[in-house]
């Protein structure tokens, strides 16, 4: 596998985003989840791609080796008929397939790996959430 | 046809900068900071300051040396596993160096002494090589 190309942490936030807004029946996709940012039944499902934190290597002059540290924070409604658990394993399942049907990004960056899922525990009908970790590797020019 | 330290080192450094696929030879007093390269300085051979014996006092003053000379050959590689490319660049140097057995009109004798294995982190490689050398010494201050 080559890696030929350099990127940035923005570019790769964006096509991380097109990812997202092409999953089916998503309703709503944005960047860094703020507290006054309600979510409700008309943004379900949706998801916040947060960015946590990268940490850099320098490996020449012009590469530097990133591990970038993505946040994909997932909300679901539950109609009063239906599983909350189910309805958020679903979106899950298919936030993880998203991620990991093109792990490269469209030959952007090295890999990406999901790091780690959590789900809490005291969801509450109808509200699910989810936060999925995700750990981009890529090159870029400083 | 003596020699001294000097001249042998010069003369391994004008052989190495006519390796196929080398670029830059640069002779080091400690380790190089390789960050500060870029990867078109690459492929780079860093002749790291060698140990320097007696092999043999002769009569008249005039002793065999011996230098044992550790190069490190620095590479840019985006594959994976970049063993081409390190097989490569160390048949090219084994050809120039080991052909003869002897280093142009300086060292008598010029050998190859071990390989190590190829190590890095994509896309940045390298591995080293060691080099027998011996040479008649002449008295003149190095």
């Amino acid at each position: 596998m080559s890696i030929y190309v350099k990127t940035t942490k923005e570019a790769i936030m964006t096509a991380l985003g097109v990812k997202f807004n092409a999953i089916s029946g998503i309703k709503f996709v944005d960047y860094q989840r703020v507290y006054d940012q309600g979510i409700d039944k008309a943004r379900s499902p949706g998801v916040f791609l947060n960015d946590v934190r990268i940490d850099k290597e320098k490996l020449l002059s012009d590469i530097t080796k990133n591990e970038f540290t993505i946040g994909v924070v997932g909300f679901v409604w539950a109609e009063e008929d239906e599983n909350l658990a189910t309805i958020l394993n679903a979106f899950l399942e298919t936030c993880k397939d998203a991620v990991v049907s093109d792990r490269r990004l469209v030959g952007t960056v090295y890999t990406t790996n999901i790091d780690v899922i959590e789900t809490d525990g005291g969801n509450r009908h109808p509200q699910g959430v989810f936060v999925m970790m995700l750990l981009v590797t890529f090159f870029s020019s400083e | 046809m003596s020699q001294n330290r000097r001249s042998v080192l010069e003369e391994l450094a004008a052989q190495l900068a006519t390796v196929s696929g080398v670029t830059a030879v640069q002779r080091s007093y400690g380790e190089i900071d390789i960050t500060q390269k870029a990867s078109t300085d690459l492929p780079l051979i860093e002749i790291i300051e060698p140990e320097e014996d007696t092999y043999s006092e002769m009569t008249g003053q005039r002793n065999l040396m011996q230098l044992m000379a550790n190069l490190r050959i620095w590479f840019v590689d985006w594959n994976d596993t970049p063993q081409a490319a390190y097989g490569t660049l160390m048949k090219n140097i084994r050809d120039k160096l080991g052909s003869q057995f002897k280093l142009g009109n300086s060292a008598i004798v010029c050998r190859v002494d071990s390989i190590s294995a190829v190590e890095g982190i994509l896309p940045r490689w390298n591995f080293s090589m060691v080099l027998e050398l011996r040479y008649y010494m002449n008295e003149q201050s190095t």
